[in-house]
């Protein structure tokens, strides 16, 4: 009963009152603007002319797709596509606006056009000239309709292409400072790991066209199970590369924390917030295209999830540059939603369409969250920044006092990535945890090791996720200024911390009303082909209704508290005095906790995973004087693994070089000596 | 409409009886160490003292000083409405019930971790530092262990897995409880700052936890605190105490004296143990902890073996 009046009201919100032609006329609309947008702010002259053009460009595009996705969330054009008129060498430039490729379009819209309300105000800091602001805005705008155009695809060769775009745009973005060689250097990583996604993504499709006979979505849907098991496995496993290349699912994260840290803040929210996501809207429409599931699929999910996320939030609690540590909390955001992948497979192949369904919720409700609550930490990072000048958290402190809304929304944003309630983290991890008590009958192994990775695995991953953000908030918002630009710090202007505010309030009423999204998601499963929506509802509303009340007394036993004390000092002293220095008369801010010194107990007690590199100066003198400690925290994969691997193979591939010497006639002579083998070889063979 | 009636029993003998708990504690150390010690009582008139006084804020704080008390005596209260005690089930109850208070401890912990970073003190940075090291430990180790006693009953709720209790053999219900048990007894010394991880009497900061990190509260937001710190600390007694008294399969209002009176024991042998054991090196804190979830990973898999 309760459930159906829900329905209706949320009903009222949508607009499936829209006919199909009207939809489409919006998404063409909408991917019109954006990309008249890449040429028109080419022509601006000034950098603020550039801007602003570039938002309201972005804002409109967004505005119309948003409704086009609105629409196709409701289900009624499920089974159509459209064709752009153009041809393409293996097939139709196909589109559709699925329900899936709806709600991921809902979310780039949203993000997108948000990080474009917060950018103009933003690139400001850097004050570069009206060129390198075409730069940004016409390759963002691209960036937009790429990453709209992959998760409406209906075509692989048109997604490939849409894909490559994503790519490249991003690529351009993170290198918006392309002066500097630690840009260049986080831009090139980028590029390789992107495009070793890319030839695997290639492969895969090769594979799934070669079969199905056409290379559309829909062919190969219609696929089913006929698909050979081999055939299943190397689909399996070749997306799980290419598009966890993108996504950053362990061991693929290592681009993320240079690229993140080197891009302005409202490229990183989207790169982080969206862009990665539509990695995991291909993984997803590929793992329903491979039709039955098989428990080890669900279990390699499951567990390079736990390691994702694991890893990415051990790290980041030992970054002390605020985009570093949101980059590799990002990998661990991207552990959790591989983790809830994997309960859904496992749930799927077990049978057990209760466990299949809280596993594919959770997977889409944090994959929205983690877009919500980590653009907004991106974009709350790129504010803090504008206003001090650097991302260095050991360089901010006090914030909360000059910019106390721009704190607010952070700390919003803060709560939410951690999971706790009220907010929408919880939620998701909340609807995780849930189904380690569906697993099935209790006596195996198998089962055991299902809730401990559940149970510990996201709790300790949370716990450590409290510790990392208790650090960034309390070391650059909280305490006294560590620096004079700290100290001069001030409110941005609104254009600024409104998008925050938006993007906190939606983080908030996903936490506090969890039934009205899941609700929205029915058309989701239809599509995709997840059972058990029903059974769902009726074991977790019941209880997500019970949190509700929880948080409303909890919200009103706090004001009851708040009054009782207000009560009792109304009329007695409430003196405001300097913090107590337990005995020492003269404090200074920089006897505050560090964020190196706050990560310092983990870094010592996970040493190997670590394996820092501590400097320390030696006191050589009988007086006391300065001395300067200085932990180095390198990449595991990235500074240990993958650049020593790559220089020892240089260093093989060096040796060849003997052959290239610029001889011109041993050139041709090499030519001939190929020639002959090949002319041998093929009367040989 | 009785038993909605009867359902505050557990929130009002908690909100009653909590500082007595502490009082207990106090007691039995100061008689091991042959002093009379402070009266039984002096909890409560150490709160009411406080409520009586003014405040004093440090200047570098802001908002997020002074909603932490206001939070960490809410969560406090919530989750000793949510425990049932003995045969009393809670306000509420729900399959998950034990995840959103032990995330709503979470959010309680986070407020207060920032409200200490928050007055820019040396000290209370650390013991802010501690205090989210440690959970990162801890934290499995509390999930795990309630999953493992909830799991014996199957899918179903703390309160159904009391329920279930009775009607068992201690075969059925017994071994995994009681692993269950020793895992709690550890958290419940962890989480509550008492001996071998942190020492609430100690007078060098230095080696504080939980009392570094509220040195600038003052006046009814240290009592808030405090009160709350007791709550705490009769939660973990009383999640104890009912597993206690399932083991030895007592029911009906037998059961409820029963977990009362095994709350004032637990509360003695936390003494006990405070008084014969000294305090951990902060490095060797993680392993003791680290036992708890070693016990509760051990409960689950005799689960699925059993």
């Amino acid at each position: 009963m309760r459930k159906r009046a829900l329905r209706k009201i949320v009903g009222l919100l949508e607009f499936n009152l829209l006919p199909e032609g009207a939809a489409m006329a919006f998404y063409n609309a909408g991917i019109l603007i954006l990309l008249s947008g890449v040429v028109l702010v080419l022509f601006m002259k000034t950098s603020e002319g550039v801007s602003r053009l570039g938002r309201i460009m972005t804002l409109a595009g967004d505005a119309a797709v948003g409704i086009a996705a609105a629409a196709g969330m409701a289900g009624r054009y499920a089974g159509q596509s459209y064709v752009f008129f153009w041809r393409l060498p293996l097939g139709q430039a196909l589109f559709s606006l699925r329900p899936l490729s709806s709600f991921f379009l809902l979310m780039l819209a949203t993000v997108t056009a948000l990080a474009a309300v917060f950018a103009p105000s933003y690139l400001e800091h850097y004050h570069y000239s009206a060129g390198r602001m075409k730069y940004h805005w016409a390759f963002y705008l691209v960036l937009t309709v790429s990453m709209m155009l992959v998760v409406t695809a209906g075509n692989s060769v048109f997604f490939m292409l849409a894909w490559e775009a994503m790519s490249l745009s991003s690529f351009f973005l993170v290198m918006f400072e392309h002066q500097k060689p630690e840009a260049r250097k986080a831009g090139l990583v980028y590029f390789v790991f992107m495009h070793i996604g890319a030839v695997c993504l290639l492969v895969m499709f090769a594979i799934l066209g070669k079969a199905a006979g056409s290379y559309d979505f829909a062919a190969m849907r219609s696929l089913g199970t006929n698909i050979a098991p081999g055939m299943k496995t190397a689909v399996f496993i070749l997306s799980v590369f290419g598009f966890g290349m993108k996504a950053g699912i362990f061991p693929f994260y290592a681009w993320m924390p240079e690229a993140y840290r080197a891009a302005p803040a409202d490229v990183s929210a989207v790169m982080s917030g969206v862009m990665k996501k539509t990695a995991l809207w291909g993984l997803i429409s590929i793992l329903s295209l491979a039709g039955c599931f098989e428990a080890w699929m669900g279990w390699t999910l499951l567990v390079s999830g736990l390691i994702t996320g694991l890893l990415g939030i051990a790290f980041a609690a030992v970054q002390n540059n605020a985009k570093r540590l949101l980059a590799y909390s990002s990998g661990e955001n991207v552990g959790i939603i591989s983790m809830a992948a994997g309960i859904w497979i496992l749930g799927a192949s077990w049978g057990n369409s209760l466990l299949e369904a809280l596993g594919f919720t959770a997977m889409l409700v944090h994959i929205l969250n983690h877009a919500l609550f980590k653009s907004l930490l991106f974009l709350g990072a790129g504010a803090m920044q504008s206003a001090v000048g650097t991302v260095d958290l050991d360089k901010m402190g006090g914030l909360l006092k000059k910019m106390p809304k721009t704190g607010l929304a952070v700390i919003a944003g803060g709560i939410a990535i951690c999971g706790l309630p009220p907010f929408n983290g919880f939620i998701s991890e909340f609807l995780m945890y849930v189904s380690a008590f569906y697993a099935g009958t209790k006596s195996s192994l198998g089962n055991v090791i299902f809730i401990v990775a559940i149970l510990g695995g996201v709790s300790m991953i949370g716990a450590l996720a409290v510790f990392t953000f208790t650090k960034f908030i309390g070391t650059s918002l909280l305490g006294e200024p560590r620096t004079e630009y700290a100290a001069r710090a001030q409110e941005p202007v609104s254009g600024i911390y409104i998008p925050l505010y938006v993007l906190a309030g939606l983080t908030l009423f996903i936490g506090l009303f969890p039934q009205a999204v899941i609700l929205q998601l029915t058309p989701v499963f239809a599509e995709v082909g997840v059972s058990g929506f029903n059974t769902m509802a009726d074991s977790i509303f019941p209880m997500l209704g019970i949190i509700q009340k929880v948080v409303l007394s909890l919200v009103s036993i706090m004001i009851l508290l708040f009054i009782v004390r207000n009560s009792l000092l109304s009329k007695r002293t409430k003196a405001a005095a300097e913090t107590w220095g337990c005995g020492f008369d003269r404090p200074s801010a920089r006897m505050q906790y560090t964020a190196s010194s706050f990560a310092e107990p983990l870094t010592s007690f996970a040493g190997p995973l670590y394996s820092p590199e501590i400097s320390e100066g030696v006191q050589t003198s009988l007086f006391p004087a300065p001395v300067v400690k200085k932990i180095t925290v390198r990449d595991l994969l990235l500074d240990r693994l993958i650049i020593p691997a790559y220089r020892w193979l240089a260093g093989i591939f060096e040796k060849f070089s003997v052959i290239q010497h610029g001889n011109t006639h041993l050139y041709v002579l090499y030519i001939v000596i190929a020639l002959l083998a090949a002319l041998i070889g093929s009367f040989v063979l | 409409m009785m038993e909605r009636a009867l359902a505050w029993i557990p929130l009002l003998v908690a909100a009653v009886f909590s500082p007595l708990a502490a009082g207990i504690i106090r007691k039995v150390k100061a008689l091991f160490a042959g002093r009379k010690g402070p009266p039984l009582l002096q909890m409560y008139r150490d709160i009411a003292k406080l409520l009586k006084k003014g405040v004093v804020y440090s200047q570098s704080t802001t908002w997020v000083f002074r909603v932490a008390p206001l939070l960490a005596l809410t969560v406090s209260l919530i989750a000793c409405a949510w425990l049932p005690f003995g045969a009393q089930a809670g306000i509420f109850s729900m399959t998950g019930g034990f995840i959103l208070i032990a995330y709503l401890f979470g959010l309680s912990r986070f407020f207060t971790i920032l409200a200490s970073l928050d007055t820019a003190s040396a000290f209370e940075g650390m013991g802010a530092n501690r205090e989210a090291f440690f959970a990162v430990i801890a934290e499995p180790a509390i999930l795990l262990s309630f999953g493992a006693i909830i799991l014996t009953s199957g899918n179903s709720s703390l309160w159904n897995a009391i329920l279930y209790a009775q009607d068992a053999s201690f075969a059925e219900y017994g071994v995994v409880p009681t692993l269950v048990l020793i895992s709690f007894f550890i958290l419940a010394l962890s989480e509550n700052s008492r001996i071998p991880v942190d020492d609430p009497t100690t007078h060098l900061e230095l080696t504080m936890i939980h009392e570094v990190m509220i040195l600038d509260n003052s006046g009814p937001d240290l009592a808030f605190i405090e009160y709350s710190a007791s709550l705490k600390l009769w939660f973990y007694l009383t999640l104890m105490a009912n597993i206690v008294t399932s083991i030895i399969s007592l029911t009906g209002w037998q059961k409820t004296l029963g977990t009362f009176l095994a709350v004032m024991i637990l509360a003695a042998i936390v003494g006990i143990v405070e008084s014969s054991i000294a305090r951990l090196r902060m490095k060797k804190v993680p392993d003791f902890i680290g036992a708890a979830a070693a016990f509760a990973f051990l409960a689950l898999i005799l689960e699925g073996v059993l």
